[in-house]
């Protein structure tokens, strides 16, 4: 998401002029993306160690039962049917979203011209050669398998950074490159121990056959060294501005920083829960929160009242518009995840087969896109991220 | 649809207010299509349907298609089937709630329709879930109750037809349309009672009960009727074209013919029409009406000529509309059922729900919306 794009020289504060007209009032530049509460459990990671301990206390590394007699079965119920709304509702929809960002408006269908109009032909095409050749899918998803980390690690990045210039941490740009790179090192390290490890690397994913390359240890070693380097780099840093500028880095960035490493370290039974609630609970919910308050925003500044949309979001989040929003992006959802592969079951594939190779396809424009939509030097979209 | 609903007195004529002046010379008088003449030929009165029976007759012979894999003609069958049952079937139930929910006034006057009427079906959903062998009792009234829906829809689209071009009924003509039609529900559905073979046991997966036999005596009465009104409804043609000079549109009669023949076909032929029927004359028709109603709803104040607005419907407006229609047809005829699935209950049962729960509101609400009686709809309907 907006990670890859943070590159204003050191001053993330919105531009002094205003970058439309119809703006009558400044930003609101609010502390939170919503509100704290809402913050706390969709964005920075709340619902998904909530949802994660209780999996815990209950099962503790075992597997859920929902038709396990008692209370414990009423726990794995309601376990499972979190982890299915939450797919339907967060993950799902959230790269929907990104369409709903690229074809919002005339005007960012033209910018995003080439993310609109030509590179889902891309995916399209790449489903197709999936569809024809096995071996292609599990290249694909195999591919998916890495890049999803790192997207998810560029997304976290760069949620945290609307934290600090949100609360007036603000990071010089060496400051800045070095927490860049700590994230891009700890992203190189979990995929290096995919590409070197064979353990690490599913046989098959959802019955997608994979590939293994199996490259040298030594590129973990390397990765691991570097992600050491990087990690006192920024700690040094966070320790050089508490003393130096008397500024402590932001909770929800810590959350954020925490949330991500507890994910890519995770191993054994903690990596599969996390990944069956951190999709939605994490990762989908926070992309859904900052889209959708953008979409709000930004027809707040074409309404000229963006400073009442940013300080009133969470009724926003239940507008009309919003909800015409959550519809759509929903519906899609299910239609892409759910209805393609349910129609190409008919032709014999599997739908869960499908699915997944389905999502590799759309994530790969959907991570694309991302890189280019979320750019905070552009005047416009810093102004209403901000706000 | 339309149909229950035509209750004009006598002839509807014109749009009464303002569109005339909107319309160049050149177009003067209602236009007479839905969208255009080809389209309304495959997607409106049934060339469509019939096309496709007539290959599947020519390709397979007298049987549905029972799978892609069995030959080429039967995959490209079945691929329209499924595609039809998925861009026109499955969506067009969700037009009605574009209907409902379109504009500030639709929504003042259909309170009740998407409110109460919508709330009613979550009880209805829960106790489906809930009381075992229920689902199978609403699917069973669906079964029932579909057929005389698909007869409304039909004549209230050939009614369209006919005054559009000017084919006016007075009020007893029109009843005996009316009742022509109605007989042959009245004849099916009596049939579809007494005679456990016109019964299917499983719908899909869920289990259908019989209520009946019904004493066969209504049958006989009903195949009576049938061939009374029959009778009747021809010599209203034939009076009105040697006394009036006027012959019914010729899409009005095959509204009428398809429609029919989806209800008085029997055996591998009338499982041909419901295979084809429901998406590519049913659905299809419904959503072109729809789609027209859309858009010219939104174009009509601004004095649009309707030559334009029906172009617009196969342009963008008429794709965002189908998009957004076929999005929340898979969201509750694939999404729902799938995600009841994921969390322990049966497929097909909560599909058969679904199906239920959505038609009910569906049939109900058509009824209320679509009335030519209403000067706004009737403008919009037949301009």
């Amino acid at each position: 998401m907006v990670s890859t794009t943070f590159q204003f020289d050191g001053d993330a504060r919105p531009a002094p002029e205003p970058a439309s007209d119809k703006v009558v009032a400044k930003a609101a530049n609010t502390r939170w993306i919503v509100n704290p509460v809402f913050d706390s459990v969709f964005v920075f990671g709340g619902a998904l160690w909530l949802i994660f301990a209780l999996q815990i206390f209950w099962f503790h590394w075992d597997v859920i039962d929902p038709k396990a007699g008692g209370v414990a079965g009423s726990v794995a119920y309601l376990l499972l049917f979190l982890s299915t709304f939450g797919s339907y509702l967060f993950a799902d929809s959230h790269t929907i979203a990104t369409y709903v960002r690229i074809y919002s408006t005339e005007e960012n269908r033209q910018r995003f011209k080439l993310y609109a109009y030509y590179l889902p032909w891309v995916s399209g095409l790449m489903f197709a050669l999936c569809l024809i050749y096995p071996k292609a899918a599990g290249f694909c998803v195999y591919l998916h398998l890495m890049w999803v980390f790192q997207h998810y690690v560029g997304q976290t990045f760069g949620i945290s950074l609307i934290y600090c210039y949100k609360r007036g941490y603000f990071f010089k740009p060496w400051e800045r490159e070095t927490y860049r790179w700590f994230m891009h090192s700890f992203s190189a390290y979990i995929i290096s121990r995919i590409l070197c490890y064979r353990e690490l690397s599913p046989d098959d994913l959802y019955g997608v056959k994979l590939p293994f390359y199996g490259l040298p240890y030594q590129l973990v070693s390397v990765t691991k060294i570097i992600l050491i380097v990087m990690t006192l780099a920024f700690v040094t840093v966070v320790v050089r501005k508490f003393i130096v500028e008397k500024k402590l880095i932001p909770l929800p960035t810590l959350c954020l920083i925490f949330s991500i490493l507890g994910i890519g370290l995770s191993t054994g039974m903690a990596n599969a829960i996390v990944w069956v609630y951190g999709p939605p609970f994490f990762h989908g919910s926070q992309y859904l929160a900052v889209s959708l308050a953008f979409y709000l925003k930004e027809k707040g500044l074409e309404e000229g009242r963006l400073n009442e949309v940013s300080q009133h979001l969470l009724s926003q989040f239940v507008s009309p518009a919003a909800m015409k929003y959550w519809g759509i992006v929903i519906m899609a959802g299910i239609f892409v995840y759910v209805g393609v592969p349910s129609l190409l079951q008919n032709y014999g594939y599997g739908f869960v087969w499908t699915a997944t190779v389905i999502q590799a396809c759309v994530n790969f424009h959907h991570f694309v896109t991302d890189g280019a939509i979320w750019r905070l030097r552009d005047p416009k979209c810093r102004e209403i991220l901000l706000a | 649809m339309v149909s229950s609903s035509i209750a004009s007195s006598g002839a509807l004529g014109q749009p009464s207010d303002g569109q005339s002046e909107a319309i160049p010379a050149a177009h003067s008088g209602p236009y007479p299509w839905i969208i255009s003449p080809i389209f309304d030929f495959i997607f409106v009165f049934g060339g469509g349907a019939i096309a496709l029976l007539v290959l599947n007759y020519a390709y397979l012979g007298w049987r549905v298609p029972d799978g892609v894999m069995t030959s080429p003609a039967a995959w490209w069958l079945m691929t329209v089937g499924f595609l039809s049952q998925h861009i026109f079937a499955d969506s067009h139930n969700s037009a009605t709630y574009l209907r409902i929910w379109g504009s500030d006034e639709d929504r003042a006057r259909f309170k009740f329709h998407r409110t109460w009427l919508a709330y009613s079906t979550i009880p209805m959903f829960i106790m489906g879930l809930t009381v075992p062998g229920l689902t199978g009792a609403f699917v069973y009234i669906y079964l029932i109750t579909v057929y005389w829906h698909y007869v409304a829809q039909a004549f209230g689209i050939a009614l369209i037809y006919c005054y559009k071009r000017g084919y006016m009924l007075n009020n007893a003509e029109k009843e005996i349309f009316r009742w022509f039609l109605f007989s042959i529900v009245g004849y099916t559905t009596i049939r579809f009672l007494t005679y456990r073979e016109f019964s299917p046991r499983s719908w899909f997966g869920v289990d259908i009960p019989f209520w009946g036999p019904l004493p066969e005596v209504f049958f006989f009465i009903a195949r009576f009727a049938c061939v009374g009104m029959t009778i009747a409804f021809v010599v209203l043609l034939a009076r009105k074209y040697f006394k009036e000079n006027k012959m019914m549109p010729w899409p009005s009669l095959m509204v009428v013919a398809t429609v029919a023949g989806l209800g008085l076909s029997q055996d591998a032929a009338n499982s041909m029409f419901w295979f084809y029927v429901p998406g590519f004359f049913h659905g299809s028709q419904y959503l072109a009406v729809c789609m027209a109603y859309y858009i010219k709803e939104r174009g009509m104040p601004q004095g649009m000529d309707t030559w334009n607005i029906t172009k617009s419907a196969l342009g963008s407006p008429g794709m965002k509309y189908l998009g957004l229609v076929i999005l929340s047809g898979c969201f509750f005829y694939v999404g729902i059922p799938h995600f009841f699935m994921q969390i322990g209950q049966p497929y097909s049962l909560v599909a058969g729900l679904v199906l239920a729960c959505v038609n009910y509101h569906h049939f109900v609400t058509d009824a209320a919306i679509w009335r030519l009686r209403d000067p706004r709809c009737r403008k919009i309907l037949l301009a």
